[in-house]
């Protein structure tokens, strides 16, 4: 058998299909699992074998593999990033503007940018791979309405605020379809970089409710990290690294519903000045080892080092 | 491989020439989507509240903003587009209502033109 190398390759699933093997010899979700697996067609049924007895290679696409609802954005996979909107020119290069950031989920729910003054560019040292805003007037919605179940979410994200001028936070990361540059267009906010002490995550619809952080700690401008959040029977948010606890929060659930999905907003119509290393968005709540596999895809994909 | 995007361009729209000024960057854009790119006024002078954006481009777009010399319309153009809007905006650049500078930071940037965020009140909760 091949050696399998993830590889995050897209056109992996259309080389099962043209060797003949289809979604009705298997299911639909272990197909989309091997997309992003660099499994040759010979390989495929050891590998299938492999993903089913839990598989050596963990990517976040196992989450939503019972067809939850979310997203997962992943700029270390050029082959999710197209220059415009429409997605028929791809990002190649350093600097490269993004119009279209691909859903890895499974879902569909892609994140894009019309205007094109308004694209973050793609970021790449080498080794790491992020978008990166100007905090004037980049951001990224998802193309469509994302349903998701108020009262099991879970959201992690591998991100940097550069600062410099920008909008030092809150982050506004799903939006309920009001104004954008209104406060009542927040659904969920997140304020681990915010200037605003003893506050996670902050729930402004129907009313504004939230869990209290009881870590003071914050990361700096420009120090990459791993912060989220999961809401269950407890809710539970976390930064990493400087947050070295997990911090129980009061329980408060959202009312389930539809979102947009948006990445580099303020909390009122400001924008991020910053990176987004990745970004995982999860309809329900993951199991412990779940949220640790994430929290460390993440921090791999950023560099972040506990 | 190298990017085209080598430049980067800044720019602060007086609220009144917003219209102006999306004419023009959908005739220097990329798509029809461009005729909104300047939303609502984000920056002020103290007097004035500008519209503001700032984007990578490529040299064919700072080029022609140096000279302020338009190039034929584009076929992505949407019907509501209006060439001599757009050519008010070049006027408006020349007169230097609008303001533009490109391969700037543009936080810096609006520091030297003296423009502030206009501030949303932190609610309490």
């Amino acid at each position: 058998m091949d050696k399998l190398i993830y590889k995050g390759t897209m056109n992996d699933y259309r080389t099962f299909a043209e060797a003949g093997i289809t979604e009705g010899s298997y299911n639909e979700r272990a197909m989309q699992y091997f997309k992003y697996l660099g499994a040759t067609a010979d390989s495929f049924n050891e590998a299938y074998k492999q993903a089913l007895a839990g598989g050596s290679v963990w990517t976040p696409l196992q989450l939503f593999a019972n067809g939850e609802q979310g997203a997962w954005y992943d700029p270390s996979d050029l082959t999710t990033l197209y220059q415009d909107e429409a997605g028929t020119t791809p990002v190649t290069a350093d600097g490269d503007p993004v119009g279209l950031m691909m859903d890895k989920s499974g879902n569909d729910n892609h994140a894009s940018q019309s205007v094109a003054a308004s694209r973050p560019i793609y970021r790449t040292d080498g080794t790491l791979h992020w978008l990166e805003s100007d905090g004037v007037d980049d951001f990224l919605d998802s193309v469509g309405l994302v349903p998701y179940d108020g009262t099991q979410w879970f959201i992690s994200t591998a991100m940097a605020v550069t600062g410099g001028g920008g909008y030092p936070g809150p982050w506004r990361f799903l939006r309920d379809g009001g104004s954008p540059a209104a406060t009542t267009d927040s659904l969920l906010e997140e304020y681990t970089n915010s200037p605003f002490t003893r506050k996670a995550v902050i729930q402004r619809y129907p009313s504004i409710v939230s869990w209290y952080d009881n870590s003071a700690a914050r990361p700096a401008a420009g120090e990459n990290q791993v912060s989220w959040q999961t809401q269950g029977s407890v809710a539970r948010q976390q930064v990493i690294p400087r947050q070295t606890t997990i911090s129980e929060l009061g329980a408060k659930s959202l009312t389930s519903g539809n979102a947009t999905l948006s990445l580099f907003r303020g909390y009122s119509g400001q924008f991020m000045a910053g990176r987004i290393y990745g970004f995982i968005w999860l309809s329900r709540t993951p199991s412990d080892g779940e949220r640790d596999n994430t929290n460390q895809f993440l921090m791999d994909r950023s560099g972040v080092v506990v | 491989m190298t990017t085209q995007y080598s430049q980067t361009i800044t720019l602060a729209v007086p609220e009144h020439l917003i219209d102006q000024a999306n004419h023009l960057a959908c005739l220097m854009g990329e798509s029809a989507a461009d005729i909104n790119t300047f939303r609502q006024a984000t920056y002020t002078n103290g007097t004035t509240a500008y519209a503001v954006a700032h984007t990578v481009c490529k040299p064919v777009v700072t080029d022609a903003l140096s000279t302020l010399t338009l190039p034929p319309d584009p076929d992505h153009v949407p019907p509501e587009y209006d060439r001599t809007q757009a050519e008010a905006a070049v006027a408006a650049i020349q007169s230097g209502e609008i303001l533009v500078a490109a391969n700037t930071d543009p936080h810096e940037q609006f520091k030297e033109w003296n423009l502030e965020p206009i501030s949303v009140e932190e609610e309490l909760v």
